[in-house]
């Protein structure tokens, strides 16, 4: 399955789009963050600006390859990208060119996998036991494979 | 002070005699905070020619530190069993108070929604 366009232009190059955008007015950052869709082979860099003036918005959206996302940083016209930026670095693993200081923003640690890809096992998720594996008929827990949805199968270890 | 309109999302009600254990609600919730344990005991109605499988609820909890009020549980439950009230005091001075069982979840006053 694929996941529909979103709403709003596609910004291909991504720096002259946003800039293209910009002097149309929308110099408010509101918003800017990535989707994971690893059906589609990408991660989607969303962004929405306002023009004050008259109370405008747009969404501008970029696809970039999951296996070696790149970006282009956007500071150098709207200076406020910088902390989306760090946060999209460290969350999705992309790594952002001609960006001032990628230092971690929220992690303490980026060495991991990165936490908002969805191919990353949630910890809670492994350590839970589900409690909807507990049989109805006989209220013990089920030797049947019994997996939460939305779990992968290879998250789950003994524990669940 | 407003009061707060009937509808709120303020607490999730059981009505344990109404539950059959059917794990539907468990299996919903998103955050995985509900959890039940039942047994089966056989019931021989008058009249009837063979004894009858019934489901009895040992414990139902719900976790209100893990919940996030989706509603999902009130929507699945096919036997209305769970059902919103407008109820939002229950604080609770360590973690392990915000897990309620039957008998607080009983206590929140459906007629009041």
């Amino acid at each position: 399955m694929s996941a529909g366009s979103p709403p709003g232009v596609v910004l291909d190059p991504w720096l002259s789009g946003v800039a293209r955008l910009v002097e149309e007015g929308f110099d408010q950052l509101d918003l800017l963050t990535a989707v994971d869709l690893p059906r589609d082979g990408v991660i989607e860099i969303v962004i929405h600006l306002v023009r004050i003036e008259d109370h405008a918005h747009v969404f501008g959206h970029v696809r970039l390859p999951r296996a070696d996302p790149v970006l282009e940083s956007v500071t150098s016209i709207l200076p406020a990208a910088a902390w989306h930026e760090r946060e999209i670095h460290e969350m999705f693993g992309v790594e952002i060119s001609g960006h001032p200081d990628l230092r971690p923003l929220l992690l303490q640690s980026t060495s991991g996998p990165p936490p908002l890809r969805k191919d990353t096992p949630l910890v809670a998720r492994v350590e839970t036991p589900w409690p909807g594996a507990v049989e109805e008929t006989t209220g013990r827990r089920s030797r049947r494979a019994v997996t939460p949805p939305g779990v992968p199968p290879e998250w789950l270890g003994e524990g669940s | 002070m407003s009061a707060i309109p009937p509808r709120a999302r303020g607490a999730i009600a059981l009505d344990a005699s109404a539950c059959t254990s059917c794990m539907i609600c468990v299996r919903e919730c998103p955050d995985w905070c509900i959890e039940i344990e039942s047994h089966t005991i056989e019931v021989t109605e008058p009249g009837a020619r063979r004894p009858r499988s019934v489901a009895v609820l040992d414990r139902f909890t719900i976790d209100w530190g893990l919940c996030m009020y989706c509603g999902i549980c009130v929507d699945v439950c096919p036997f209305d069993a769970l059902a919103w009230v407008p109820q939002h005091h229950y604080p609770g001075v360590v973690p392990q108070d915000l897990r309620h069982g039957i008998e607080r979840l009983e206590e929140f006053d459906v007629s009041d929604s």
